[in-house]
Protein backbone atom coordinates (compact mmCIF):
# COMPACT_ATOMS: atom_id res chain seq x y z
CA UNK A 1 0.00 0.00 0.00
CA UNK A 2 1.32 3.39 -0.97
CA UNK A 3 0.98 5.39 2.24
CA UNK A 4 2.00 8.66 0.61
CA UNK A 5 -0.87 8.38 -1.85
CA UNK A 6 -3.39 8.16 1.00
CA UNK A 7 -2.19 11.27 2.79
CA UNK A 8 -4.00 14.53 2.19
CA UNK A 9 -1.99 17.11 0.28
CA UNK A 10 -0.70 19.97 2.37
CA UNK A 11 -0.51 23.65 1.41
CA UNK A 12 3.17 23.49 2.35
CA UNK A 13 4.12 20.61 0.07
CA UNK A 14 5.49 21.39 -3.39
CA UNK A 15 2.83 20.42 -5.92
CA UNK A 16 2.17 20.64 -9.62
CA UNK A 17 -0.75 22.82 -10.72
CA UNK A 18 -3.87 22.14 -8.61
CA UNK A 19 -6.53 20.06 -10.35
CA UNK A 20 -6.49 18.80 -13.91
CA UNK A 21 -3.94 20.29 -16.30
CA UNK A 22 -6.65 20.74 -18.95
CA UNK A 23 -8.53 23.32 -16.85
CA UNK A 24 -5.37 25.41 -16.65
CA UNK A 25 -5.10 25.70 -20.43
CA UNK A 26 -8.76 26.76 -20.40
CA UNK A 27 -7.98 29.30 -17.65
CA UNK A 28 -4.98 30.66 -19.57
CA UNK A 29 -7.14 31.11 -22.67
CA UNK A 30 -9.86 32.87 -20.65
CA UNK A 31 -7.35 35.18 -19.01
CA UNK A 32 -5.89 36.04 -22.41
CA UNK A 33 -9.31 37.04 -23.74
CA UNK A 34 -10.16 39.10 -20.64
CA UNK A 35 -6.70 40.70 -20.73
CA UNK A 36 -7.21 41.82 -24.32
CA UNK A 37 -10.62 43.27 -23.41
CA UNK A 38 -9.19 45.10 -20.39
CA UNK A 39 -6.38 46.66 -22.42
CA UNK A 40 -8.81 47.51 -25.24
CA UNK A 41 -10.95 49.35 -22.69
CA UNK A 42 -7.91 51.14 -21.27
CA UNK A 43 -6.64 52.28 -24.68
CA UNK A 44 -10.15 53.31 -25.77
CA UNK A 45 -10.48 55.33 -22.57
CA UNK A 46 -7.16 57.09 -23.24
CA UNK A 47 -8.67 58.35 -26.52
CA UNK A 48 -11.99 59.44 -24.96
CA UNK A 49 -11.18 60.46 -21.39
CA UNK A 50 -14.01 62.96 -20.93
CA UNK A 51 -16.65 60.57 -22.29
CA UNK A 52 -15.46 57.65 -20.16
CA UNK A 53 -15.19 59.71 -16.97
CA UNK A 54 -18.65 61.25 -17.45
CA UNK A 55 -20.23 57.86 -18.22
CA UNK A 56 -18.52 56.20 -15.26
CA UNK A 57 -20.28 58.64 -12.93
CA UNK A 58 -23.57 56.92 -13.86
CA UNK A 59 -22.38 53.60 -12.40
CA UNK A 60 -23.22 52.41 -8.90
CA UNK A 61 -19.78 51.95 -7.37
CA UNK A 62 -21.19 50.54 -4.13
CA UNK A 63 -22.99 47.82 -6.06
CA UNK A 64 -19.70 46.93 -7.75
CA UNK A 65 -17.91 46.88 -4.40
CA UNK A 66 -20.55 44.61 -2.85
CA UNK A 67 -20.20 42.27 -5.81
CA UNK A 68 -16.42 42.27 -5.28
CA UNK A 69 -16.91 41.31 -1.63
CA UNK A 70 -19.35 38.57 -2.68
CA UNK A 71 -16.92 37.01 -5.16
CA UNK A 72 -13.92 37.31 -2.82
CA UNK A 73 -15.92 35.66 -0.03
CA UNK A 74 -17.15 32.91 -2.32
CA UNK A 75 -13.55 32.29 -3.38
CA UNK A 76 -12.59 31.99 0.30
CA UNK A 77 -15.43 29.51 0.84
CA UNK A 78 -14.05 27.45 -2.03
CA UNK A 79 -10.63 27.47 -0.33
CA UNK A 80 -12.38 26.08 2.76
CA UNK A 81 -14.08 23.42 0.63
CA UNK A 82 -10.73 22.27 -0.79
CA UNK A 83 -9.26 22.18 2.70
CA UNK A 84 -12.14 20.03 3.95
CA UNK A 85 -11.85 17.46 1.17
CA UNK A 86 -8.09 17.25 1.77
CA UNK A 87 -9.06 16.04 5.22
CA UNK A 88 -11.60 13.61 3.81
CA UNK A 89 -14.68 15.58 4.96
CA UNK A 90 -16.91 15.22 1.90
CA UNK A 91 -20.12 16.68 3.34
CA UNK A 92 -18.31 19.69 4.79
CA UNK A 93 -16.68 20.21 1.41
CA UNK A 94 -20.08 20.15 -0.30
CA UNK A 95 -21.44 22.56 2.30
CA UNK A 96 -18.73 25.14 1.66
CA UNK A 97 -19.24 24.80 -2.09
CA UNK A 98 -22.99 25.42 -1.71
CA UNK A 99 -22.17 28.48 0.41
CA UNK A 100 -19.85 29.71 -2.35
CA UNK A 101 -22.57 29.13 -4.94
CA UNK A 102 -25.05 31.08 -2.82
CA UNK A 103 -22.77 34.11 -2.88
CA UNK A 104 -22.25 33.60 -6.61
CA UNK A 105 -26.04 33.66 -7.00
CA UNK A 106 -26.22 36.89 -5.00
CA UNK A 107 -23.61 38.35 -7.36
CA UNK A 108 -25.78 37.45 -10.36
CA UNK A 109 -28.91 38.97 -8.80
CA UNK A 110 -27.09 42.22 -7.99
CA UNK A 111 -25.56 42.36 -11.45
CA UNK A 112 -28.92 41.77 -13.12
CA UNK A 113 -30.44 44.51 -10.98
CA UNK A 114 -27.66 46.83 -12.06
CA UNK A 115 -28.13 46.00 -15.75
CA UNK A 116 -31.92 46.36 -15.45
CA UNK A 117 -31.47 49.84 -13.98
CA UNK A 118 -29.27 50.85 -16.89
CA UNK A 119 -31.65 49.44 -19.50
CA UNK A 120 -34.58 51.17 -17.79
CA UNK A 121 -32.66 54.43 -18.08
CA UNK A 122 -32.34 53.87 -21.81
CA UNK A 123 -28.67 52.89 -21.67
CA UNK A 124 -27.60 50.15 -24.06
CA UNK A 125 -24.37 48.96 -25.68
CA UNK A 126 -25.06 51.46 -28.47
CA UNK A 127 -25.17 54.44 -26.11
CA UNK A 128 -21.43 55.08 -26.32
CA UNK A 129 -18.05 53.31 -26.24
CA UNK A 130 -17.89 53.25 -22.45
CA UNK A 131 -21.24 51.51 -22.07
CA UNK A 132 -20.35 49.11 -24.88
CA UNK A 133 -17.44 47.94 -22.71
CA UNK A 134 -19.40 48.13 -19.44
CA UNK A 135 -22.27 45.98 -20.70
CA UNK A 136 -20.16 43.76 -22.95
CA UNK A 137 -17.46 42.97 -20.40
CA UNK A 138 -19.98 42.74 -17.57
CA UNK A 139 -22.16 40.26 -19.48
CA UNK A 140 -19.11 38.24 -20.60
CA UNK A 141 -17.98 37.95 -16.98
CA UNK A 142 -21.57 37.26 -15.88
CA UNK A 143 -21.65 34.19 -18.13
CA UNK A 144 -18.39 32.99 -16.58
CA UNK A 145 -19.95 33.24 -13.12
CA UNK A 146 -22.89 31.16 -14.38
CA UNK A 147 -20.52 28.53 -15.80
CA UNK A 148 -18.49 28.56 -12.59
CA UNK A 149 -21.64 27.95 -10.53
CA UNK A 150 -22.60 25.03 -12.76
CA UNK A 151 -19.13 23.53 -12.24
CA UNK A 152 -19.24 24.09 -8.47
CA UNK A 153 -22.74 22.60 -8.34
CA UNK A 154 -21.60 19.48 -10.13
CA UNK A 155 -18.54 19.17 -7.86
CA UNK A 156 -20.66 19.76 -4.72
CA UNK A 157 -23.13 17.07 -5.79
CA UNK A 158 -20.33 14.57 -6.38
CA UNK A 159 -18.67 15.50 -3.08
CA UNK A 160 -21.95 15.04 -1.19
CA UNK A 161 -22.30 11.56 -2.70
CA UNK A 162 -18.77 10.66 -1.56
CA UNK A 163 -17.18 10.88 -4.98
CA UNK A 164 -14.01 12.52 -3.62
CA UNK A 165 -11.61 11.62 -0.85
CA UNK A 166 -8.50 12.94 0.86
CA UNK A 167 -6.39 11.01 -1.63
CA UNK A 168 -8.49 11.69 -4.74
CA UNK A 169 -9.94 15.18 -5.03
CA UNK A 170 -8.50 16.60 -8.26
CA UNK A 171 -12.04 17.35 -9.39
CA UNK A 172 -12.61 19.68 -6.44
CA UNK A 173 -9.33 21.50 -7.14
CA UNK A 174 -10.25 21.78 -10.82
CA UNK A 175 -13.56 23.47 -10.07
CA UNK A 176 -11.91 25.64 -7.42
CA UNK A 177 -9.23 26.84 -9.85
CA UNK A 178 -11.85 27.93 -12.36
CA UNK A 179 -13.85 29.78 -9.70
CA UNK A 180 -10.74 31.61 -8.47
CA UNK A 181 -10.06 32.69 -12.06
CA UNK A 182 -13.57 34.20 -12.23
CA UNK A 183 -12.81 36.06 -8.97
CA UNK A 184 -9.39 37.23 -10.20
CA UNK A 185 -10.87 38.70 -13.38
CA UNK A 186 -13.48 40.65 -11.40
CA UNK A 187 -10.76 41.97 -9.08
CA UNK A 188 -9.28 43.75 -12.12
CA UNK A 189 -12.59 44.57 -13.82
CA UNK A 190 -14.16 46.38 -10.84
CA UNK A 191 -11.50 49.08 -10.31
CA UNK A 192 -10.89 49.49 -14.05
CA UNK A 193 -14.51 50.22 -15.00
CA UNK A 194 -16.07 51.48 -11.75
CA UNK A 195 -13.29 53.37 -9.99
CA UNK A 196 -10.34 54.58 -12.05
CA UNK A 197 -10.76 57.90 -13.82
CA UNK B 1 -6.86 28.00 7.44
CA UNK B 2 -5.93 30.88 9.72
CA UNK B 3 -3.79 32.39 6.96
CA UNK B 4 -6.58 32.00 4.39
CA UNK B 5 -9.05 33.65 6.75
CA UNK B 6 -6.67 36.53 7.46
CA UNK B 7 -6.11 37.01 3.72
CA UNK B 8 -9.87 36.98 3.11
CA UNK B 9 -10.27 39.81 5.62
CA UNK B 10 -7.32 41.64 4.02
CA UNK B 11 -8.95 41.36 0.59
CA UNK B 12 -12.19 42.81 1.95
CA UNK B 13 -10.31 45.71 3.55
CA UNK B 14 -8.41 46.44 0.33
CA UNK B 15 -11.70 46.37 -1.57
CA UNK B 16 -13.19 48.91 0.84
CA UNK B 17 -10.11 51.11 0.44
CA UNK B 18 -10.39 50.90 -3.35
CA UNK B 19 -14.06 51.83 -3.22
CA UNK B 20 -13.44 54.82 -0.98
CA UNK B 21 -10.49 56.03 -3.03
CA UNK B 22 -12.58 58.87 -4.44
CA UNK B 23 -11.35 60.93 -1.50
CA UNK B 24 -7.77 60.51 -2.68
CA UNK B 25 -6.23 63.38 -4.66
CA UNK B 26 -6.66 62.84 -8.40
CA UNK B 27 -2.95 62.44 -9.05
CA UNK B 28 -2.66 59.53 -6.61
CA UNK B 29 -5.91 57.73 -7.42
CA UNK B 30 -4.72 55.62 -10.34
CA UNK B 31 -1.42 54.41 -8.78
CA UNK B 32 -3.18 53.73 -5.47
CA UNK B 33 -5.97 51.69 -7.04
CA UNK B 34 -3.57 49.80 -9.29
CA UNK B 35 -1.34 48.86 -6.34
CA UNK B 36 -4.42 47.68 -4.40
CA UNK B 37 -5.56 45.67 -7.43
CA UNK B 38 -2.14 44.09 -7.93
CA UNK B 39 -1.87 43.07 -4.27
CA UNK B 40 -5.38 41.59 -4.27
CA UNK B 41 -4.74 39.69 -7.49
CA UNK B 42 -1.44 38.32 -6.23
CA UNK B 43 -3.04 37.14 -2.97
CA UNK B 44 -5.72 35.25 -4.91
CA UNK B 45 -3.12 33.73 -7.25
CA UNK B 46 -0.68 32.69 -4.52
CA UNK B 47 -2.97 31.56 -1.74
CA UNK B 48 -6.46 30.91 -3.13
CA UNK B 49 -5.43 29.38 -6.47
CA UNK B 50 -2.54 27.75 -4.63
CA UNK B 51 0.07 28.62 -7.23
CA UNK B 52 2.59 29.73 -4.61
CA UNK B 53 3.53 26.12 -3.90
CA UNK B 54 2.99 24.74 -7.38
CA UNK B 55 6.05 23.32 -9.09
CA UNK B 56 4.95 23.49 -12.72
CA UNK B 57 6.67 26.11 -14.89
CA UNK B 58 3.19 27.06 -16.09
CA UNK B 59 2.48 28.61 -12.70
CA UNK B 60 4.20 31.80 -13.85
CA UNK B 61 1.61 32.47 -16.53
CA UNK B 62 -1.10 33.79 -14.21
CA UNK B 63 1.16 36.20 -12.22
CA UNK B 64 2.66 37.34 -15.54
CA UNK B 65 -0.86 37.99 -16.86
CA UNK B 66 -1.66 40.12 -13.82
CA UNK B 67 1.57 42.10 -14.19
CA UNK B 68 1.05 42.73 -17.91
CA UNK B 69 -2.60 43.74 -17.50
CA UNK B 70 -2.03 46.06 -14.53
CA UNK B 71 1.12 47.47 -16.16
CA UNK B 72 -0.69 47.99 -19.46
CA UNK B 73 -3.57 49.77 -17.75
CA UNK B 74 -1.07 51.97 -15.88
CA UNK B 75 0.61 52.85 -19.17
CA UNK B 76 -2.66 53.95 -20.80
CA UNK B 77 -3.33 56.32 -17.92
CA UNK B 78 -0.02 58.07 -18.67
CA UNK B 79 -1.35 58.78 -22.19
CA UNK B 80 -4.33 60.82 -20.98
Amino acid sequence: MNIAATLPASHDQPRTLPGDLAIWFFIFAELLVFGVFFLAYAFARARNVELFDASQLQLDRISGAINTALLISSSYFVVRAVDRIRHGASHACAGWLVAAMTLGGAFLVLKLTEFAGKFAAGITMSTNTFFMFYIGLGFFHFMHVVLGMIILGWVAHKAWRGGYSAANHAGVETGASYWHMVDLVWIVLFPLIYVMH
Amino acid sequence: MKLATALWVLLLILTALTTQSAVIAAGFLVPFVLVMTYIKGQVVIDHFMGLRHATSRLRWIVPAWLLVVVGGIAYTFTLS
